[in-house]
This record gives structure tokens, sequence and C-alpha cells, in this order.
């Protein structure tokens, strides 16, 4: 009974049992003895690697990277804390938090990364299979149990196949990395159709509970929208069916050439019908053989019962009172902070509170040590003791009672959280680029920062309303930039960096791949390319049109002509940038 | 050399031939392709006949005549292979093969995987031991997924323990 209790009042997101708690033991007591073998030469470099990726631990340009996972985004304000003492006591006291919702360590020492590990491991936390040729973390939407459009909380299933997949001993060296992404809400902000497998919750005719089954999306060099294989898949059969889905991409998936490797290049190749043919026939089997991997409502129940809101929807006595916020709205700091910062919840007690992490002169995403304490305590005071990290890089604090927004705000302001900059702009996706990675072409935090420079003044960035800007050192696409309404490509142009820009991507429910705008730029002329391309913007938008829907409405063009001046047009070539570069 | 039998070190008592030795004596393994092609001359072998298959092979051709084999071996010639563990799966689960699966070029950092997917047998690649192969099969004891291991789904035994729970508790008001 009282174990019943302390679950009530702990924060409302997977517990682990004794069970999980001995396998991150036994998983950072391995990985000790791995590293061990390594330093004694036991093991060669190659085989090494394979075996710290699977541990989230990378080997970059200037040091290793150690990659912790955030299953689906969600963090207690404990674990938060850990976070902040690992990047003081291991790191150089900052962390930056991943466009998969993971956060990174760009400089621990090899020797210290098993007591890293463990101290994660104090907290319910893991590195496994952050990296490596398997199946990834699972992601979601961060506004999953609190949105106001959403059909069901997909949290309890990215759970469930975070277990399944963990250690899974078939699935354990794929031809290729494999990201799967569970979406619960009616607007998609999960990116599930650029996945590898993308879910979404949905229900029958009967009311039945399933899934929308989306199979070969993925960004990268080879950018591809998904392609649904199911549409309606019975609740109960979602692990046999990934099972099906991921027994034939690991013996017919390409293993000759890295960068054909992914399930999309397979799914392309034998095309859709015939992947589903086989899948189908393959889960079939497994059906006829006697589901071991069924999911019935009491096995759904022994995870969804962690998630399950116990909040009064109006947030208990005085919650709602908005008498303070609507005062405070006379400083114009709070009022923009309040407009673009802070989002409905489902229940009226609440808002949602997005924390930017993309402040000037921060590289997007980065986050320091105090201000990770900072963000612990505030969520432990004022948001169930809970945190949630976005793919767009920032953090969100999902239950703040309107009558304590103010106060809220006010934290946050004084730790340097409160940039009031969501969905700008300013609010961009980026990798951490050739500054730190090793597969990087280009920098990507030095054009972040100009494009900042050029757009510092807040009341111009909301005139610009929301824009979508995501920019990747290299095609592998970490920043995401093949779905950004602006994306910006770095590519390595006889040894010097070059930026390809894209116009029109995006990962919502109207999923599309950027189309190129044209020829390369140098570094110093994309801030300015930018700028010409958000001035077509605002002298062609119609009333309430968002930057993406008048893309959609003129084409490239205009936009091209902007940036390319081309010179039967203009004598004087300095005009564009290209040639002014 | 010496192999691991179900957790046991062993001695090798197989011997795998390449395509142009000639089939003469003892438990020698062929390959599939050759398999296929002279299977009916080793009728009447004195010893046993075992087929490897290479990653990218396919079952089908040898799941009608899986039941005679006297073994059959899969090749991890990478440490990073991976089709092995789905083609042991597959042998065991879907075509009920009993007989001796054996991973050739095995690594203590992966029997644990094979294992659970029905291999038995491991015959260690060549910087490793048997002895340091059977390091590697208790790292990790806690299982989430079923395999040919059938450990039960974590969620069904999760969801079992509740019940007997609440079964109890119920006896006990």
């Amino acid at each position: 009974m009282s174990e019943l209790k302390s679950r009530m009042t702990a924060v409302a997101m997977y517990q682990y049992d004794d069970i999980d708690r001995s396998l991150v033991n036994q998983r950072v007591a391995q990985f000790r003895g791995q590293v061990d073998r390594y330093l004694n030469g036991e093991l060669t470099d190659d085989e090494f690697k394979q075996l710290r990726l699977r541990n989230g631990l990378y080997l970059q340009r200037h040091a290793h990277m150690l990659r912790v996972a955030i299953p689906y985004g969600l963090l207690s304000s404990g674990q938060m804390r850990t976070l902040g003492r690992i990047s003081e006591k291991y790191d150089h006291g900052y962390g930056h938090f991943t466009t998969r919702q993971n956060i990174q360590y760009n400089w621990p020492e090899l020797k210290d990364v098993p007591d890293i590990l463990q101290e994660l491991a104090d907290v319910d936390m893991h590195a496994i299979q952050t990296s490596g040729n398997c199946i990834r973390n699972v992601t979601s939407d961060h506004l999953a149990g609190v949105a106001k459009d959403e059909i069901e909380d997909p949290r309890p299933y990215c759970e469930i196949i975070r277990q399944w997949s963990s250690l899974h001993p078939e699935f354990s060296w794929l031809p290729r990395k494999f990201k799967i992404a569970v979406t619960g809400g009616e607007r998609d902000r999960a990116a599930i159709k650029f996945h590898d497998i993308g879910l979404r919750v949905v229900t029958d005719e009967q009311r039945e509970p399933g899934f929308e089954v989306w199979v070969g999306g993925g960004m990268g060099r080879t950018p591809v929208v998904g392609k649904l294989i199911r549409g309606f898949l019975p609740r109960r059969h979602l692990l046999s069916y990934l099972e099906a889905i991921l027994r034939i991409y690991n013996l017919l998936g390409r293993r000759d050439n890295l960068h054909k490797a992914r399930i999309k290049i397979l799914v392309n190749a034998v095309g859709i019908d015939e992947f589903h043919g086989q899948v189908e026939r393959e889960w079939q089997n497994m059906l006829a053989a006697g589901e071991s991997l069924e999911i019935g409502p009491a096995e759904v129940e022994t995870v969804a019962r962690h998630f399950r809101d116990d909040t009064p929807p109006d947030g208990g006595e005085r919650a709602s009172d908005s008498s303070r916020a609507d005062r405070w709205m006379l400083d114009t700091r709070f009022a923009d902070w309040h407009r673009h910062n802070t989002l409905e919840h489902k229940n009226p007690g609440y808002r949602i509170v997005m924390i930017s992490l993309k402040g000037p002169g921060v590289a997007p995403g980065d986050i320091r040590s105090s201000q990770m304490y900072a963000v612990a305590d505030i969520a432990e005071r004022f948001s169930r003791d809970e945190i949630r990290s976005t793919h767009e890089q920032n953090l969100v604090l999902a239950y703040v009672k309107q009558a304590d927004i103010v106060e809220v705000w006010r934290e946050l302001d004084k730790h340097g959280l409160a940039t009031p900059n969501i969905d700008t702009l300013n609010d961009m996706i980026c990798c951490p680029g050739l500054d730190f990675c090793s597969l990087a072409n280009a920098g990507t935090i030095n054009i972040a920062r100009q494009i900042n420079e050029k757009f510092d003044r807040l009341d111009r960035l909301y005139g610009i309303g929301e824009v979508k800007l995501k920019m990747s050192g290299c095609m592998n696409a970490c920043g995401h930039h093949d779905v950004g309404h602006i994306g910006i490509l770095g590519v390595d142009k006889r040894g010097q960096e070059w930026y390809q820009i894209t116009l029109g991507g995006r990962a919502d429910d109207a999923a599309a791949i950027g189309k190129r705008l044209g020829p390369s730029l140098p570094g110093e002329a994309v801030a300015d390319a930018i700028e010409r391309i958000i001035n077509v913007y605002i002298g062609r938008r119609k009333e309430g049109e968002r930057f993406i829907d008048t893309y959609a409405r003129l084409g490239i063009q205009p936009f091209k002509d902007q940036v390319y001046v081309s010179h039967h047009k203009s004598k004087d070539s300095r005009q564009s940038v290209v040639a002014s570069a | 050399m010496s192999v691991i039998i179900n957790r046991k070190i062993q001695d090798n008592q197989w011997s795998h031939l390449p395509d142009d030795d000639p089939v003469v004596s003892g438990d020698v393994t062929v390959s599939l392709g050759r398999w296929i092609r002279d299977r009916e001359s080793y009728d009447g072998y004195g010893g046993r006949i075992g087929v490897r298959l290479s990653p990218g092979d396919a079952l089908d051709d040898l799941v009608p005549f899986v039941d005679g084999l006297g073994l059959i071996a899969l090749e991890f010639d990478k440490f990073t292979e991976g089709r092995g563990y789905s083609q042991a799966y597959l042998l065991r689960e879907r075509h009920g093969f009993q007989g001796e699966i054996r991973a050739l070029g095995a690594r203590r950092d992966h029997v644990m995987y094979m294992e659970r997917c029905g291999i038995d047998a491991f015959e260690p690649a060549p910087q490793e031991t048997a002895g340091q192969l059977l390091g590697g099969f208790d790292e990790i004891t806690e299982r989430y997924q079923p395999s040919h291991d059938r450990i039960p789904l974590i969620f069904r035994k999760r969801a079992r323990g509740t019940r007997d729970e609440l079964d109890l508790h119920e006896t006990s008001v």
C-alpha cells in the first residue's frame, strides 16, 4: 500500500521497477568491462567502436561525445539535476539538447564514461542504443498528454516500444540505424513521415484503438516521405507488426553500402506494395504461431498507469486565476513572452510553457549546468516535477498553473531562459556542425549567430511570424534541413565551407522535402540571402499568410530571383548575394 | 580447436569444407550452393553432413530438407553482421529445425544475443577462445522480449504479477 501511495505522488512518467533498474546496472558493468578489454588491447578500435556506439559514445573531432537517452523527451527534475551535475563533473559545464530529444555532452573522457553511465543508472537513465545500427530512442509529441487535439497519449506506446527494442536479441545489428516516432495528436508534432517507422494513434469505426503505420521515411542523403503500410493496425498487434517489419529489413536491407542501407532504400527498391506483401506474410506467420508479443489491455495498463493524469482539470483552487498575469501584460517583456512562449493547455487551469534554448549568442539547444538546476527547481515548484525536451531543441513545462505564470516567467528570466522567440525565425534547429562533429562539412553555429544578429529586433521577428529554419552541417541532416520551411545545408566546396538553401520543406501532416533554391553560397552570404527571402515573403504575403503558405502559393521562383539576381536582368552583379560575397 | 555447445566447452568434430575440397571422411559442412547441387551424391556418406549459410543466403532452398541435416552453420564474417540472428530465429521458430545451429566466428560480445535467437553452438573467431566466449552469456540477465528463448514479454510478466498481487489482496481482505 505504501508503494502505491508513493507512486501516486511521483512524477507522471514511467517509473523503473527492479527489472529495469537491474538491466541498466548490468549494462553499465558490461560496458565497464568492454572499456577495460579495449584498453588492454583485446578489442580493436573498430570492434570497440560498435560497442561504445551502442552505449551512446562517439569519437568526435576534439574528444568523445556521449549521447544520453531521454525517452520521448520526458525527464524528472531529479534527472535534470543529475544531467547538470554530470556536465559540471565530467564536461565543460553545459549540455546540448538534440533534435531527437536527447542530450549530448561534448567533452567526456573515455575513462570516466562508465562512471557517468552509473550516475545515470542511479536515476533510472541510460545511453543504451542512442547510436549504432540498432533501434534508437523512440521520439514523440512534446505536448503528449496535454495537447487539446490529442486522441490518446502516445507515451505509453513509446515506452512499450522502448522496452521491447532494448537489447533486442535479433535486431541489435541492423544494416543501419532505425528510428521510430509515435504521435497521438490530430496534428502530427512528431514528424512521423520522416522516420523509419512512424505511428499515429487512431481508432477504427468500432472505436477499437490502433495505429496508422508509416514506413521508410527519412532525411539525410536521400530524403524520402514515408509511405503508408497499414491504415489500421489493432493495438494488440503493435509489437508483432513492428517485429515483422524489422525482420524483413534485417534480412534484406543492404549492407554493402552505408549510404543505401536505411529501410527507405529497401522500400523504394522493391516498391511499397511488394514490401507490404513481405511484411504481411511474415506477420501472418507470426500470428499463426501464437502471438507471443500480443499486448492486451492488462499489458498496456502496466505501462499506461504511470502516465495517468490525476490533476484536477481546473488545476485546483484558484489555479485558473489569471488576474496577476493580466496586470503584468502591461510589461511588454512579459506580454511578448506570454504570447510567444506559452500555449493553451487541454485543461483551463493550466498553460504550457516553452523554454527557448535559442537565446542570443548561444548555440541552439545548448544549456549551462546552472540553467539545468534552475529548470529543475522551477519544474519542481510549478510543473509537477516534469520537464520535456522537444525535437526543436527547446524545453517544455507542461503543467504550469495560470496563477503561477508570472512567477515562472520571472524565475526563467533570471536565468536567461525566457527569450520570447518560440516559432520565430530565430528559434532555429541546428546540429553542432564542424565545430564539434567529425562528419560535418561546414560550421553551423557561426551561421546561426549571423542570422540571429541580422534579425535581432523582436518586433521584426514577430512581424515575420512563424518560420521553421533548420540547418545541418552535412547531408546526414541532424539539423533536419530537408524539412525546414527554410533549410540550410553545409557543403564542402573544394575545401571551403558553403551553404545550400532549400525552401518549402515541412515535417507536419503536409510532409514535404525542401526544394533547392539554387547554387550554394559562401558562409558570409547566408544571412543576407535569408533576409532577401524574408523580404520577398513580407512584400507578397496576403493577410494572415504564414511564410510556408506564401511559398506554397508563389513557388520558388520569386525567391530565387531575389537571391540570385540574374545577369541579364541586372548589369550590376553586386546586387546578387553570390557576387557580393 | 574447442567450441561451445550448450554452454559447455567441447572438442570440435566438424570441418568446414571449401567448395573445391572433396568430401572424403568425417563430419563436414558444405556451402548451401554446393549442397543444393550435390546433395544426392552424399547419400550413403559415412559421416554427418551439415550446411553452411552465408549471411545473404535465402532459407527457402534449404527449408524442405532441414530435418535431415546434422548441423546448420551460420557465418558471421564481420563483427557487425546481423542477418544470422534472423536466420537462426526463422530456422527454429518457423521451420522447426531442432538440430545444432552453430555460429562461425562468434565473439564474446555477441553470444548472448545469438543464444537467445536459437544458436546453440559457437566456434570462436580466431582472436578469441571458447573460454573467453563463455564470459559473454550472462552479462545481462534481464530480458524484456521473447525470441526463440520464449522469455515472456515483460508486460505480460508484469500484468501477471499485478493480477497475482490483486488476487492476494482480495483474498486477504
